[in-house]
């Protein structure tokens, strides 16, 4: 339904060099299916996130590649027409329950602003009809009086739930979560990520899933594309990611995620930093801090290739089993 | 916390006080103020509290009459200010690119001529009338209004609230409309008091450089103007109208920065 191919995105002010924030993505997101993107802070995936719905910050912007959604090219749209796709066909959630919703209106008027921007027609009765409905749906207790409330009333998870209520009141086909659970203590983030699975279950959309948190991914997605200094690393199953990564730096990810049944020990880190966007080594842009990599990695940067059924890798090394 | 209390108070008070003599000027004063007497320049007496101008008329009833003016004068000038200022503002905050280097630029070219200059020259060449004073006092000060709500703008434009009604598909003028306006109103509420303590003042001063309303109109600039040649006989003529510029000034002026 979603179709990513080589998408570009480039920072760059006037008579600065750009800077490419995603270089040459490809991702694919079938109809009720979760794509969970995982990488370390800086690594783009918020920024392919803000690319898909065309609201990325200035100086930012689309340079090459294209993101083919239910027939269109979305890079190619005009802003009216994005606007036409963005709450209605594509909907967001962020990171910051507590800041993203209006202070000052209540929350019956935000999510009724949600409905009425595509549809017009709608009365005030219906809009308040359908915001009940909608909190209902995210299972807000006492929806009736809960539609009246201010943002500053509600707790984080509520506002979440919310937030989560306006994205989908016009039934979206895609919702991007974006670190939907960070935010939130541990406790309402399972009950978030199982109402959004729940809710996936009744509609059918897909989801793309931003986060950093591994433990999220594995709960959530049914596919995982990890994403390193602006391009996909691995991209598999969630299954084949789990119990058999193929990148070094999925393995290395893996390895510095704390386990109970492990024997306590130092937790693996991975040697190094991400390399800033303006200092790109020439070949893949992991080999720096990898422990398997040799003179060919430094020529070139390795393409995406397919290394067992639906689990595609860029890595001269792979399958690191190879790897004496 | 306190000391902020203590001046909201004094401005509300220094406010409601001039509010009530403009109001109820034509009850409260002792004489008509445009009617000559016989009695000229006198010192202040039992019938004259202030005493009387070059041409016999009481002067406490010509301050009392001249709040009317000024409660007329100021806050008119404050809402052409808002009126101007307020869209300016919010479209300099939010476009990016050419226009906002465009916008940007006007009012900065606004900013750079001095008020009163400006409003002199405008004045000269309009006339002072009424309605055409306000306009001036409008036209001079709505950059700094402008420059205010353009600052709030861009700092409420990168809200994660403003992205989120961007991501549901809001229009840029229903998010400027429904989403940044009430977030601002309050300021914008602030800098209106201190444009009507501003717009006063400059009021005050073209009355005193002779570009005030024609007389009899009991203009306080012009008051203190034409009382500046008759010091030594009463003083009062000069500085009654000139204390109730300063303490209507210091009013609004004192609310403004309370409630800011």
């Amino acid at each position: 339904m979603l179709k990513i191919e080589g998408l570009r995105t480039v920072f760059g002010a006037a008579g600065l060099p750009e800077i490419a924030a995603v270089d040459g993505v490809d991702l694919t997101v079938a109809r009720g299916r979760t794509l969970g993107i995982v990488g370390e802070s800086g690594c783009g995936k918020s920024i392919l996130s803000l690319s898909i719905m065309r609201l990325l910050p200035p100086p930012g912007r689309i340079a090459a590649g294209r993101i083919l959604f239910g027939g269109q090219d979305l890079a190619a749209l005009s802003n009216r027409q994005m606007r036409q796709v963005r709450g209605r066909r594509i909907a967001m959630i962020f990171q910051e329950p507590m800041t993203s919703l209006n202070p000052l209106r209540s929350i019956g008027a935000q999510i009724a602003e949600a409905i009425r921007t595509h549809d017009r027609g709608a009365s005030a009765a219906d809009l308040r009809a359908r915001g009940i409905e909608a909190l209902k749906r995210v299972r807000i207790p006492a929806p009736e009086r809960r539609i009246d409330d201010y943002p500053h009333q509600m707790s984080g998870g509520m506002r979440q739930r919310v937030m989560i209520a306006m994205a989908l009141s016009c039934a979206p086909d895609l919702l991007i979560a974006d670190e939907p659970t960070t935010a939130l203590d541990v406790t309402v983030q399972a009950q978030v990520l199982d109402l959004l699975r729940d809710l996936q279950a009744e509609t059918g959309m897909a989801i793309i899933l931003i986060t950093h948190d591994l433990g999220v991914v594995a709960r959530m997605a049914d596919e995982v594309a990890v994403m390193y200094a602006g391009r996909v690393a691995e991209q598999a199953g969630t299954a084949a990611i789990f119990n058999d990564p193929q990148h070094p730096y999925t393995l290395g990810l893996l390895g510095s995620i704390p386990r109970i049944e492990a024997r306590p020990g130092r937790l693996l880190a991975i040697e190094g930093t991400v390399p800033p966007p303006f200092a790109l080594p020439p070949g893949c842009r992991f080999a720096p801090r990898c422990v398997f990599a040799d003179a060919d990695c430094n020529t070139a940067p390795p393409p995406l290739r397919d290394i067992a059924p639906g689990q595609r890798v860029a890595c001269f090394r792979a399958p690191v089993e190879d790897i004496a | 916390m306190t000391a902020r209390r203590f001046r909201l108070g004094l401005g509300v008070a220094l406010v409601a006080i001039i509010a009530l003599a403009g109001l109820l000027a034509p009850w409260i004063a002792p004489f008509d103020p445009n009617a000559s007497g016989a009695d000229v320049l006198s010192g202040a007496t039992a019938t004259h509290w202030m005493g009387t101008d070059d041409l016999g008329r009481d002067v406490y009833s010509r301050v009392l009459h001249g709040a009317r003016i000024s409660l007329l004068v100021g806050p008119l000038a404050a809402l052409v200010t808002a009126i101007i200022g307020v869209p300016f503002g919010l479209l300099a905050g939010y476009a990016r690119g050419r226009l906002n280097q465009f916008l940007v630029q006007v009012m900065d070219l606004f900013i750079a001529l001095p008020n009163l200059v400006l409003a002199l020259i405008i004045t000269v060449m309009v006339g002072a009338t009424l309605l055409n004073i306000v306009l001036v006092l409008g036209i001079v000060m709505w950059p700094e209004m402008a420059r205010l709500v353009r600052g709030q703008v861009m700092s409420l434009r990168e809200t994660p609230f403003i992205e989120a009604a961007r991501s549901i598909g809001c229009k840029p003028s229903r998010i400027l409309a429904f989403h940044i306006w009430p977030n601002i109103m309050r300021i914008v509420a602030a800098q209106m008091a201190i444009a009507v303590s501003a717009a006063i003042f400059t009021a005050a001063s073209l009355g005193f450089l002779g570009l005030g309303l024609p007389p009899p109109a009991a203009d306080w600039g012009s008051m203190v103007q034409s009382g500046f040649d008759y010091l030594s006989l009463n003083p009062l003529l000069s500085l009654a109208p000139g204390a109730a510029v300063a303490l209507t000034v210091l009013g609004f002026y004192l609310v403004g920065r309370s409630v800011e």
